[in-house]
């Protein structure tokens, strides 16, 4: 466990301005000074993005069982996979929205943006073809669109993760992150 | 199609929330034995319609043609499905509706939704009312609770003294007394029935046969079209046979999406049937029909409709059991879903309606423009359909067709020989009768 959420080690810690605080609100913004001491900048929508992703891309894994299978249950899977996924894709939108706001992010790379936005959009066409009943619920159809939207997300996510910020290391460096 | 058109045509189809309209060919094309089928189509959002269900204002009824009068014969009703009429005249309505479904999949959710939308899920009172016009006057003076406690029933039948029930998950047999207007005694299970947990299309339609030594089960699928898998459809999508005495029964004839009225055709003695088809795959497809049913026959569910027309969405295919698949005798159109029906001979309606079946069409949301929502005549010559299906009674759908102030659901002919409609929007049971008498 980080030491920082302990309450036994606060006395064992090097003295500070704030060691009179309990530590958890040191955690939180403004202390009484005025001055932040523990600032929030990681980005949240991110968490979102690789969460809803993998359950994006677990659904191509599904349709693919269901293809060789031909077990409805597979297709229920996909389903399932589908909503929640796009219902976290929803929550990174929102959260995106407040790290712009927030300042917790500089510059949004639309590039990745555009494409992260293609697979929701694809996916919320998805979640219609596979609202149909039984096998053309997947195939083709179903099964195409899943694979198409986890070809997209792996080539965002691999290398450069969740985020759709721009790289603050290719703007110094001046080259893109591969 | 390619894969672009299908992409573009797909997004503008979801941002639409709708289909794409095809050209609807009217529902007379569909009648009797040789429908004009169009091709299947595989929606993003199938066309899809649904009247609110607001039951009926004071003084309103739905409408017949000339020679007939129709008038409420009670009201008051949970959810009634069924009418049945015993030999001293007593009237039976059975209230009921399917139980509660397991959400599978996201789009069970929305369609309990629609369901409800419709006035389909209200909670129906699993019992038996009997009704008595003890002073011949056309209005019942008695009113009572006679079966209660019942599992989501529907279909009913006396033979003897032996009143049979049909639940969702078994044929009771109960023992009855001319006369008796309550049954307290717990009813004895003949044979089960397939059930829950899903328990999709849950109506168990029952007749006997004319001799009475048999009992025919019309017993729904688990599911539109397979998609809760075919282990989920064991012993359904059929019409059992089940001897009365040792309640030991056998599939009768299989293939039968969902067989809501079973009935004999009294010239005959011929089993019919009137059968709810598949959804999903177009407005005009797949229609709803009445058939004969042929012992050991195939009709098709899931793999083929109408013969030998394959629907796809069932994997692996049975090609096999499709060579076989018998047609069936008379379509009715494309989702009117026939839930009622009744032969009329020795009916007291005109010269008219006396040789033929009456089928209540409760309509369904799964077209547009709706179809159904009305009780028609089709007419019989030989035992065989002869002819176009009659409007009867309509009226049942508000004119401009947003919202529904009834549904017809059972039909039987009372001890006078006039015609009785159970209304599970409405929660009416209404009476049609000759106009001069």
């Amino acid at each position: 466990m980080d030491s920082r959420y302990s309450t036994i080690d606060t006395a064992r810690r090097a003295p500070s301005r704030h060691a009179e605080l309990p530590v958890p609100l040191m955690m939180w913004g403004n202390i009484p000074t005025g001055r932040p001491v523990f600032h929030t900048c990681f980005p949240v929508h991110p968490r979102f993005v690789g969460f809803g992703a993998t359950l994006l891309i677990g659904a191509f894994a599904t349709d693919v069982a269901y293809c060789v299978s031909d077990l409805f249950q597979w297709e229920n899977f996909s389903t399932w996979l589908i909503t929640a996924g796009l219902a976290s894709a929803a929550a990174g939108a929102t959260a995106l929205i407040s790290d712009a706001m927030r300042h917790r992010i500089a510059k949004i790379d639309w590039r990745r943006f555009s494409g992260f936005s293609a697979a929701a959009l694809l996916s919320i066409l998805n979640a219609f073809v596979h609202s149909r009943d039984a096998y053309t619920a997947v195939v083709p159809q179903g099964v195409i669109l899943s694979g198409i939207v986890t070809a997209i997300l792996l080539a965002l996510g691999w290398w450069r993760g969740w985020s759709v910020a721009k790289s603050s290391h290719s703007q110094a460096s001046g080259r893109r992150q591969s | 199609m390619n894969m672009h058109s299908f992409l573009m045509g797909g997004a503008l189809a979801a941002l639409l929330g709708s289909a794409t309209d095809h050209d609807i060919a009217s529902p007379n094309t569909q009648y009797g034995a040789n429908p004009v089928l169009p091709a299947p189509h595989q929606y993003l959002v199938p066309p899809m319609q649904v009247p609110p269900g607001v039951g009926w204002s004071a003084g309103q009824a739905p409408a017949v043609p000339a020679g007939l009068k129709i008038r409420a014969f009670a009201a008051g009703f949970e959810h009634p499905r069924m009418v049945y009429v015993l030999p001293n005249g007593d009237v039976l309505v059975v209230e009921s509706n399917g139980p509660k479904a397991p959400i599978y999949r996201p789009k069970d959710y929305i369609e309990d939704k629609v369901k409800a939308l419709a006035g389909s899920s209200a909670p129906g009172g699993n019992r038996i009312i009997l009704l008595r016009d003890s002073k011949g006057v056309g209005v019942p003076d008695v009113r009572t609770v006679f079966i209660d406690h019942l599992n989501s029933p529907f279909g009913i039948v006396l033979v003897g003294n032996d009143l049979y029930v049909a639940d969702t998950d078994a044929i009771l047999r109960f023992a009855y007394t001319p006369g008796a207007t309550r049954i307290a005694s717990p009813g004895v299970k003949l044979t089960d029935l397939p059930a829950g947990p899903i328990d999709h299309h849950w109506t168990k339609s029952l007749a006997a046969s004319p001799d009475g030594s048999k009992l025919y089960v019309g017993v729904g699928s688990n599911s539109n079209i397979t998609e809760n898998g075919m282990a989920a459809e064991a012993g359904r999508a059929t019409i059992w046979e089940v001897d009365r005495h040792t309640g030991m029964k056998c599939i009768y004839a299989f293939g039968l999406r969902n067989p809501t009225g079973v009935a004999f055709e009294p010239q005959t003695g011929k089993l019919w049937a009137i059968v709810n088809e598949r959804d999903e795959i177009g407005p005009n497809l797949v229609p709803d029909y009445l058939t004969s049913v042929h012992q050991g026959a195939f009709y098709g569910w899931p793999y083929s409709y109408f013969g030998r027309h394959v629907d796809i969405r069932v994997q692996p295919q049975r090609p096999d059991l499709v060579a076989r698949a018998v047609p069936p005798d008379y379509a009715l159109s494309s989702h009117v879903a026939p839930l009622g029906m009744a032969f009329s001979r020795n009916s007291a309606l005109p010269q008219r309606y006396r040789s033929g079946v009456f089928i209540a069409e409760h309509g369904s949301w799964d077209r547009s423009p709706l179809n159904g929502y009305k009780v028609v005549y089709v007419p019989f010559r030989n035992g065989k359909p002869a002819g176009s299906p009659q409007d009867v009674v309509t009226g049942f759908l508000t004119p401009d067709q947003s919202h529904s102030q009834g549904r017809p659901v059972g039909l039987a002919f009372d001890g006078e020989g006039a015609l009785l409609i159970a209304d599970d929007v409405g929660n009416t049971v209404w009476r049609v009768s000759a106009s001069g008498g």
